[in-house]
Parts: structure tokens; sequence; C-alpha cells
């Protein structure tokens, strides 16, 4: 635990509102960055990262100061990504596709390994997605993703070489890369 | 080196541990074992794909409307808890005023109209209690009411005002004319939310006099 995220939280808590600003500018992009990635719309992930936040400070007087603040915040944009997700395959929604892919080289496949990567993401399993993201894209260790997602480290790292293992088959299927000998296993 | 050692060097460089493609007799291993060569290529594509997921920008204003939406919540929950306290206030004064009306008609109906002028020497202090405990709640209610205004109107003022720096008086007067509009609101919602409470007050107390007077003018029961 940090001492400072303690401070932050303590003055949080009393009603500064420069805590409660920099509480949400800390962690605001990591949020909408996986509330993006799981959801796949840009007006959902800000809907979705608003009601984070309210939750967060709704909450804050449970969070335990003896843990990182981090883990919990992320736990907290899971939960809400998960229960959005969950009502959403109740009603018909229109995908952002092409939200943030980065424009087209003609001298290389980059911009084609991108979007078959965010499309390999989209299939992926819930929760093997949400690992993949976290380590991968949003550099957490395992611990931290352990917490977040209230899981064993054993198990976010068996999910997480599945997700691997998903993403590289259907790079493999798309022929982005060659075909993988026994390393696919 | 084997394929098995290589591929645990794969998994550790996936895990970020890029210094492991550096081992020794790693890239001989690739050299020979096509497996591990592809295994070895499909990984780093992997990593590279990842590298060009450009990160995702949230919007500029995000954090102003997420802070807007806390201190929204914040006055909702400052209202809800002042309707409550509101109320307990308000039930406090009721029940002085029961125990008073109970008090009254107890003490006419002891004994025989006109054969008894006092009270047995038990039944007062017991009532006197019951009066003193009565205030004491209601004075409790009320100092927490003021307690828990003062807190929330520093809340709303700490949290109203937006970060930066005030340049002129023009400027001055807009930043703080969300906090006063704020002030505003619960100034008049406390003068709406107590009213109840202060024609309560009024009536109890109108209650307490007229029944005393009864009593005393009955000949059942004289205020020591």
């Amino acid at each position: 635990m940090s001492v400072e995220e303690a401070v932050l939280v303590q003055r949080c808590l009393r009603g500064d509102g420069d805590a409660v600003r920099s509480l949400v500018d800390r962690f605001q992009a990591e949020v909408f960055g996986l509330c993006l990635r799981l959801l796949n719309h840009r007006h959902d992930a800000e809907d979705v990262t608003q009601e984070v936040f309210l939750r967060i400070f709704r909450s804050l007087r449970r969070w335990d100061a003896g843990r990182p603040l981090r883990p919990w915040i992320m736990g907290i944009a899971l939960n809400r990504c998960r229960t959005w997700m969950a009502q959403r395959a109740r009603r018909p929604v229109s995908v952002d596709y092409l939200q943030d892919i980065a424009p087209a080289s003609p001298a290389d496949d980059s911009a084609e390994l991108l979007r078959e990567i965010q499309d390999a993401l989209r299939e992926l399993r819930p929760e093997y997605r949400s690992v993949f993201l976290l380590f991968h894209e949003q550099g957490q260790p395992y611990e931290d993703i352990a917490m977040a997602m209230n899981c064993p480290v054993g198990t976010i790292k068996t999910w997480l070489h599945r997700a691997r293992l998903e993403i590289l088959e259907r790079l493999r299927r798309r022929g982005m890369v060659s075909e993988v000998g026994h390393g696919l296993r | 080196m084997d394929c098995v050692e290589c591929q645990e060097l794969m998994q550790r460089y996936l895990d970020r541990e890029p210094a492991v493609l550096e081992r020794a007799g790693l890239a001989e291993h690739l050299t020979v074992c096509p497996d591990c060569r592809d295994w070895h290529a499909a990984t780093r594509r992997l990593l590279d794909g990842m590298r060009l997921l450009p990160p995702p920008q949230p919007p500029t204003a995000l954090v102003e409307r997420i802070c807007r939406q806390i201190v929204a919540e914040r006055v909702r929950a400052f209202r809800l808890r002042r309707v409550l306290v509101t109320s307990a206030v308000a039930a406090g004064l009721l029940l002085v005023c029961s125990a008073l009306y109970l008090g009254s008609r107890t003490v006419s109906r002891v004994g025989t109209p006109g054969a008894l002028t006092r009270l047995p020497q038990g039944s007062t202090p017991s009532f006197q209690r019951r009066i003193e405990e009565a205030s004491v709640a209601v004075a409790a209610l009320t100092r927490r009411t003021a307690e828990e205004t003062m807190s929330e109107t520093k809340l709303l003022l700490a949290v109203n005002i937006p970060q930066a720096a005030v340049a002129d008086a023009q400027e001055l007067e807009q930043a703080l004319e969300a906090p006063v509009q704020s002030l505003r609101e619960i100034q008049e919602g406390m003068a709406a939310g107590l009213e109840p409470v202060a024609t309560s007050a009024r009536r109890a107390v109108a209650f307490f006099l007229s029944s005393r007077q009864w009593a005393v003018s009955g000949g059942q029961w004289a205020v020591p």
C-alpha cells in the first residue's frame, strides 16, 4: 500500500475537491481504456467510466487501506463492465469496430495486424480478454490482476496463457503468423 | 539448449522479460529448430501488434463530468440526510407532545373528582424525568442537525470551487457562482425543511401551556 494513496483517499473522504479531482485524473485513463477495450463502444465506455467513479466514491470508506488502490479500482471497473455486457447482451448494439484503428500504412501490414489483434481480442472470453488487456496493455503485475479479478494468481496465469494461444491461433488462421509448431499447447 | 528450455524462455519473454532473448544458446537453437523459430516469431509478432494498439484517449471533458456527477450525488445525499434528520427531530417533538398529553391525562384520572388535590409522591418525579429526557433528546437532535449542516456545507464548498487560478474579479465571480448557488439551495432547503419542525414545536409548547392551565384550573394537579 502506498502512503500517498492512503492520504489521497483520506482527503477525498474529508471532501477535498482537489483530492477528488486528483484521484479521478490519476485513474481515469486506465479505467476508460479497460472499459473501451472490453465494451468496444466509446459512448458505453464513457458512461461506464462515470459509473465506476461514482461507485468508487460511494464505497471509498470501505476500501481496505492495507491493500493497493489500483487493483481495487480496476476490480470495480471490471465488475461494472461485466454487468454492462450482460445487460447489453439482451439488446442489439452497434460496435465501433473502426474507432481506434491507426491509419493504414501501405509499406507494411501493421494496420492489418492491428485489426486482426483487435478482432481476436473481441472474440476472447471476457475473463481472458480482461487478463490479457490488464497484463499486456496496462502492464499490471499478476498479483494486482489477481486482486482486481478476485482470483488466485495461478488462475490468472492460466487465463493469460490461453488468451495468448487463442489470439495466436486466430493470427495463424488469418495468415498473420506462420504455422506455430509445438509452442501452441 | 533444447525445445523445453527455449519455450520456457519464450514464456518469460511474453511475461515482460525481454532480456531472456539474449540468453546464450537461444539463437543457435532457433537456427536449427523450425518449430521454436516459428513460436519465437509468433510471440514477437503478438507483442509488436500489442504495441501498435493506440492507447485509448478519454475525452478531455470526462474528468469534469465525473467531478460534477460526484458533487451532484453528494448534494442529493446531503438533502436526503437533511430530510431524515428533520423527520427525526419532528418525531422527537411528537414524542414530547405525546408524553405531555399522556402525562396530563394520567394525572387527571387519578382518584375521584374533587376528592384528591395532590398526586401520590412517586408520580411527579417520574413525569418530570420524562419531560427532561424528551428535552435532552430534542436538544441532541437539534445539535446533530446543526453539526451535519455545517460539515456538509464545508464539503460542498470545497468540491465546487474549480481548481484553476482565478485571474480577475469577473472570473472570481464566475468561479464562485456554483458554490454560491449550492449554498442558496441549501439555505432554501433548510428553511423549508425546518418549517414543519418549528410549527410542531410551537404547537407542542401551546399544547403544554394549555394543558397545564387546564390542570391547574381544574384543581386536579398543581405543578410543584
